[in-house]
């Protein structure tokens, strides 16, 4: 199958000039966004490409635009995001990317974290419709991350309660971006939110919870589970027994594995392989350190196709090297 | 389970079983050492430094070091011995077989976060949540003068992040400076007076006997009806209970 056309072709040169420094979209600090950029951009200086952190306003899908539209050269996001925003699809239905390109994949688990305070007196997610009142915390619209707002909406709504359906239930719902002074101040019922290994501001959010709250994980139901996975391609999985305070025995939900690297396809290509070798070169430091970073066979499931210039890099030094330009969108 | 184990590879040269106990305060960990009986090294990690290092939230977790520092093999979160197919797991990699590497994805460097967040601070030097995160990034590599500067920077802008005045309590706890820890502790409680976690800190500190080897809670419940508390909805449930709060009277949870 052939290559599509963008189907936006106002960049097809590179929008950057010689002189200017390369751009890698960056999220807020604390966010895994934001460190993975970190770690990239050191790694990739090191290897004499010089990667300028830029930000971006609205969140997860400017960045992801920002590197189809030229305005970044490398971004980050997971596996699932750059697949639906390349495909149109999910979270990113109606708005393609089609000049996405993978670079690189850095492991690192995530998963949807649904979580009730005792006294909310919540057992399931199938009680919520039948709830009155309760403190929802949850990513809406308008928040950082489209993916995780369309994921938790489906989740929700796969128990018959989706975020805006419980507001007109007399809940407040309230974007996940307030959940820090809510539940410092036990001023919450329910919250729905990533749970990941990374540090920062979103790993004080649950370890605060959990500490100060006692709550009740909750776990996605194995129809929503299949929903979101037959309709979405979300993995499922469990968050383990004793991850945080209240998991006492895995609490089954939909997870993530890896991050990807990704540029457009206007990247330079001797950019493009120097930027991949960083990152393989670096795997040494990084995957002791947990993020574990494994460039040799991250890209061949991945949903967008891989950059031509890794892709030839590789099959030169003898690796096997998929293209995935099959994954191209109808 | 462990010392058994410990036993069983005593004598294997080059491997050493050392155990480490995240406690806040090291009469608790001297006193589960010498209850269980272990006859191998025990270090106290009071800081938790084991989170802010390898991700660990959690006990029980395993970890093998080569000669030289190297971590080579981690199962967080719920490793545990008893279990026959754990303990077969830890037999193997003992063995030098380290193919049940289970890389367990959490931070980056430390050095990395730190000058990131400093490069972030230098377009914003006022904002709060970005001082916050790079005092915890501080306390994280042990650099605590640096993090109890950082989270006296915090309050400043923030007077009343709890957050800040418990760290400074606990950085200033593992100094020795227990008057000026418990100080800042109340501090944070003059601007949170709801907040349970900096008054049960200080209880720990004025009362160690009250919370090793055995958690008292009626001390807990006493000293609340004592000191009395603004709004009882937001402590424990177990504390709610025993203060007759029959609002909680039918929750099956007990903690």
């Amino acid at each position: 199958m052939s290559e599509p056309a963008p189907v936006d072709n106002r960049w097809s040169e590179p929008s950057r000039a010689p002189d200017q420094p390369l751009r890698i979209a960056t999220a807020e600090a604390g966010t895994p966004e934001w460190y993975l950029a970190a770690a990239v951009k050191r790694l990739a200086g090191e290897a004499g490409i010089e990667l300028e952190p830029k930000r971006f306003e609205g969140g997860e899908a400017r960045r992801v635009a920002s590197v189809h539209e030229g305005m970044a050269e490398i971004g980050i996001a997971l596996v699932e995001t750059a697949g639906w925003a390349y495909r149109a699809e999910s979270a990113y239905d109606g708005w393609r990317h089609t000049s996405l390109r993978a670079i690189a994949a850095i492991e690192q688990t995530q998963w949807l974290g649904v979580a009730a305070r005792w006294e909310a007196r919540v057992g399931s997610l199938e009680e919520l419709a039948e709830a009155r009142g309760l403190r929802l915390l949850v990513p809406l619209p308008g928040g950082d991350s489209a993916s995780w707002t369309f994921l938790a909406a489906e989740a929700l709504a796969a128990h018959g309660a989706r975020p805006a359906q419980l507001a007109e239930l007399g809940w407040r719902v309230e974007d996940v971006s307030a959940a820090g002074r809510r539940v410092r101040a036990l001023d919450f019922d329910l919250l729905v939110a990533p749970i990941g290994p990374y540090r920062g501001a979103q790993a004080r959010l649950w370890q605060e919870a959990s500490a100060l709250a006692s709550l009740r994980f909750l776990p996605l139901s194995e129809r929503a589970l299949g929903r979101l996975e037959s309709e979405h391609g979300v993995g499922r999985g469990s968050l383990p027994a004793d991850y945080l305070r209240g998991v006492d025995e895995p609490v089954p939900t939909i997870r993530f594995d890896r991050w990807l690297v990704f540029a457009s396809e206007r990247l330079e290509d001797e950019v493009a392989v120097a930027v991949a070798r960083a990152l393989e070169a670096g795997r040494s430091r990084l995957a002791p350190l947990h993020a574990s970073l494994d460039p040799l066979r991250p890209l061949d499931d991945v949903r967008i196709p891989v950059h031509r210039a890794v892709v030839r890099d590789r099959r030169e030094r003898g690796l096997e090297a998929r293209d995935n330009l099959s994954q191209a969108p109808a | 389970m462990w010392q058994r184990f410990h036993e069983r590879h005593a004598d294997k040269p080059g491997f050493a079983l050392v155990g480490v106990a995240i406690d806040a305060l090291p009469d608790g960990a001297r006193a589960f050492t010498e209850q269980s009986g272990c006859t191998f090294p025990m270090a106290l990690d009071s800081r938790n430094l084991l989170n802010a290092v390898l991700g660990v939230k959690t006990v029980t977790n395993a970890f093998l070091l080569d000669e030289e520092g190297r971590l080579r093999w981690q199962h967080l979160h719920g490793f545990r011995v008893a279990r026959p197919e754990m303990l077969a797991m830890a037999e193997r990699v003992v063995e030098g077989d380290l193919e049940e590497f289970v890389a367990s994805p959490g931070v980056v460097q430390e050095s990395l976060e730190v000058e990131s967040l400093r490069a972030e601070l230098a377009d914003r030097p006022d904002d709060a949540d970005y001082v916050l995160m790079l005092a915890e990034a501080l306390g994280r590599e042990g650099r605590d003068e640096e993090a109890l500067q950082t989270y006296a920077r915090v309050l400043e802008l923030r007077p009343a992040d709890s957050t800040a005045h418990y760290a400074t309590g606990s950085l200033l706890l593992a100094a020795g400076r227990t008057d000026d820890a418990v100080a800042a502790w109340q501090r944070g409680l003059e601007v949170d007076p709801m907040n349970f976690t900096l008054r049960k800190q200080i209880w720990m500190v004025q009362f160690p006997d009250r919370f090793y080897p055995e958690i008292d809670m009626a001390f807990q419940v006493e000293q609340i009806k004592k000191e009395g508390f603004p709004d009882l909805s937001k402590l424990p449930i177990s504390i709610r209970r025993e203060l007759g709060d029959h609002a909680v009277d039918d929750l099956a949870i007990d903690v």
